[in-house]
């Protein structure tokens, strides 16, 4: 039998590993390690609890007994960036299912019908926690466009209120009234009694 | 191949090493463990004392390591001889020994006797009959090797899988961490918690079974005087033993002598530590150059504290008088507050142990301003849009520290920002201390931070380095709230989080806490805490 390089393999398996998790989601997303269980569960300000079960998400690199020899490694970084980024798809449909789940319970949505207006964002935004900086400004969430004519719909409504004054000051209005709303907030921060 | 590694720790270890597995050989056996000696300067040159199987004769055992060799007769004439005498002519006194008539006496070796030796013992018990008294009996290594091997049965690891994690465990190095997740692996596969239906009697026995898988496997750190190894090892072998009596449903009562070795040598291996700070408190590493130990010394002094913290409070518990190591540990407390760190969730179980020390022996509200600091800590270092610097309790110093000093190019790869582990339990042991205008200062930024806990499937499994089957729990608490309140939730204290077992000892609660931070709990803590108050 020849030496099995186990250090060496170990070394790899740890590279091939971090480069599948390395890869991120493209947009600014805080993620925590869970390091035992099956389940995670948030308890609301209210009691209730919602429960959410592990889901197993998994990629496979296969390699076949004819390219064990002519394979490079650069060939199989590739085949690993690829899977990395299947990996990463799966992880963020099944962020996205959780999302809608929850923002479809408490009607939470708003439905633009295929063509995403000044309006929608508003009200996109009013339905929104907005918090704001020590500076008073706000703190927008992330906007995650689902496809590039979205993305050039978003850019557009986003120049309409930037230059149009009738847009500009609704948004003016909206943010004045959430910062307002998130002073109440802030304010109700109390022990009270 | 169990039996050779059995002979080559036997051969490897000191007097304290056998101990423990030679008391549980001796409950197999059916003696009854009366006193178990703490190898440190109180020695009362009687290693164990224990009822002989017929329930009324007293025996005495001194334990000898000979490295595995044959004790020649200039060891005998220097160090053995007068033990003899000592063992045979002293009376045992006790107070749980009320008996008139003879004891037994018996020496036990981890080698043999040379035949000089033979001779010479044989004489000295000729004597002793003539005398009228009984004779003294040697154990000699094969007699110890048969008693350990008969104990393991059919429970030691035989699968290859944990053959290795015991191997790589004994070759450890015994001034380093004790691998604490390989080593309650072991006890988890060395132990019938996979079997059905386990009857009362094999569960005891596994039992005594892993006291001799901990005390070989750990056998590099004993020699090393690693004394903080060992109590990890027995915190561990202790918490595994609940875990399998809570499952099987297995009265306290039937292992009772079982725990108490386990929690004495849990005791004696704080008592060596404090010994061992009392000679040299700079607790430097001579091992390696001051520049690199000097980043962790007050990691070191946090450990330290929180440990001497519970040893304190033991003593107190067990109602040992006020002595020279009383006073000591008094003054060693009050002058290292300042230096105490807070690293990482990680070090909370340190920090509440000695909090709960700090507070019997300081009157002021130093201790409970403490409590406000670790909670104007957590919020500060957690909150929302900060980096998060605060670890959780999964992180220990070997992952963290280099990410803290910044000599760790990547990043760790974990969030822990608006999330705490511990805030929930500290601020309820703030809030017990009715302390109402600082708490309501601090309460909008307690509020931004996420109470994190886990509970296991089975509440058993809470004594188990790790679950697969469990909840990881969130809670977000409501910005408002009232004081009443919160102080009406801050007084529960029945401990329904933690399981039933771990109830009956409190002190021990602490100790696994500090071994296994992540299994920090407010349920828990907020039942020490009235424990404590109650002692």
């Amino acid at each position: 039998m020849l030496p099995n390089y186990q250090k060496t393999k170990d070394k790899l398996n740890k590279f091939y590993i971090e480069r599948m998790l390395g890869r991120k989601y493209g947009f600014p997303i805080q993620s925590k390690k869970l390091f035992e269980g099956d389940k995670s569960a948030i308890i609301r300000e209210d009691g209730k609890i919602d429960e959410t079960e592990f889901k197993k998400i998994g990629a496979t690199i296969s390699i076949t007994y004819e390219e064990y020899g002519d394979l490079t490694f650069p060939e199989i970084l590739e085949r690993v960036d690829e899977k990395a980024k299947e990996f990463s798809l799966k992880k963020t449909e099944f962020m996205f299912d959780k999302i809608n789940e929850a923002v479809s319970e408490i009607g939470n949505v708003v439905d633009c019908k295929n063509d995403f207006k000044v309006d929608h964002l508003l009200e996109l935004i009013d339905k929104m926690l907005i918090e704001f900086d020590e500076h008073g400004k706000p703190i927008f969430p992330v906007f995650i466009p689902g496809s590039k004519d979205v993305l050039e719909k978003f850019q557009n409504v986003l120049t309409q209120i930037d230059t149009v004054p009738k847009y500009k000051k609704s948004m003016k209005d909206l943010l004045e009234k959430k910062k307002l709303q998130f002073n109440d907030r802030e304010n109700n921060r109390k022990l009270v009694g | 191949m169990i039996e050779r590694i059995i002979e080559n720790w036997l051969d490897k270890a000191n007097e304290r090493s056998f101990q423990i597995p030679f008391c549980y050989a001796l409950i197999n056996e059916g003696y009854t463990i009366i006193h178990s000696t703490k190898h440190n300067i109180m020695e009362m040159g009687k290693d164990i004392i224990a009822i002989d199987p017929d329930g009324k004769t007293p025996c005495a055992f001194q334990l000898k390591n000979v490295n595995g060799s044959k004790l020649n007769l200039t060891m005998y004439r220097s160090d053995l001889e007068n033990q003899l005498n000592s063992l045979v002519y002293n009376k045992i006194v006790h107070p749980s020994i009320e008996y008139d008539g003879q004891h037994k006496s018996f020496i036990v070796i981890n080698g043999e006797l040379d035949e000089a030796v033979q001779i010479s013992i044989d004489q000295f018990n000729r004597a002793v009959k003539d005398k009228g008294l009984m004779p003294i009996k040697i154990v000699t290594k094969g007699q110890l090797l048969k008693k350990f091997i008969d104990l393991q049965d059919k429970l030691w690891p035989s699968e290859l899988k944990s053959l290795k994690e015991f191997l790589e465990i004994y070759v450890e190095d015994g001034n380093g961490i004790l691998p604490k997740e390989k080593f309650a692996n072991l006890l988890l596969n060395s132990l019938p918690f996979h079997q059905e239906k386990v009857k009362d009697k094999e569960c005891i026995r596994s039992i005594a079974s892993a006291s001799v898988i901990c005390s070989s496997a750990i056998n590099s750190f004993t020699i090393c005087n690693n004394h903080f190894a060992e109590f990890e090892a027995w915190v561990i072998y202790l918490s595994y033993t609940l875990a399998l009596a809570e499952q099987n449903n297995i009265k306290i009562k039937k292992i009772k002598v079982e725990i108490e070795i386990a929690l004495s040598a849990i005791f004696n291996s704080l008592q060596r530590l404090c010994d061992e700070i009392m000679e040299n408190e700079n607790l430097d590493d001579k091992g390696n150059p001051a520049i690199t130990d000097v980043p962790l010394y007050n990691i070191k002094i946090t450990l330290l504290s929180g440990l001497m913290g519970i040893y304190a409070l033991w003593m107190k518990r067990n109602q040992v008088e006020i002595n020279e190591c009383s006073s000591f540990l008094n003054d060693f407390c009050l002058k290292n507050l300042k230096k105490l760190k807070f690293w990482g969730e990680y070090a909370m179980p340190q920090l509440l142990s000695y909090y709960f020390y700090f507070r019997e022996i300081d009157a002021t509200p130093n201790s409970d301003f403490m409590l406000y600091s670790l909670i104007t800590g957590i919020t500060y270092m957690n909150k929302p849009r900060s980096p998060g610097l605060l670890p959780n309790p999964y992180y220990d110093v070997d992952e963290v520290m280099p990410y803290i000093l910044g000599i760790e190019k990547s990043s760790l790869n974990d969030s822990f920002r608006t999330s705490s582990y511990s805030l929930e339990s500290v601020m309820h042991l703030f809030v017990r201390t009715n302390w109402k205008q600082h708490m309501k200062n601090i309460w909008p930024k307690v509020t931004k931070i996420d109470f994190e806990s886990f509970k296991p499937e089975n509440p058993w499994e809470y004594y188990f380095w790790n679950c697969d089957g469990g909840t990881n729990f969130v809670k977000i608490i409501s910005p408002l709230q009232k004081w009443d309140d919160l102080k009406k939730e801050s007084e529960e204290n029945c401990g329904k989080e933690i399981p039933t077992l771990m109830k009956e000892f409190p002190i021990f609660y602490l100790c696994f806490l500090i071994v296994f931070p992540h299994r920090l709990n407010s349920s828990g803590i907020r039942w020490i805490d009235s424990e404590l108050k109650n002692c």
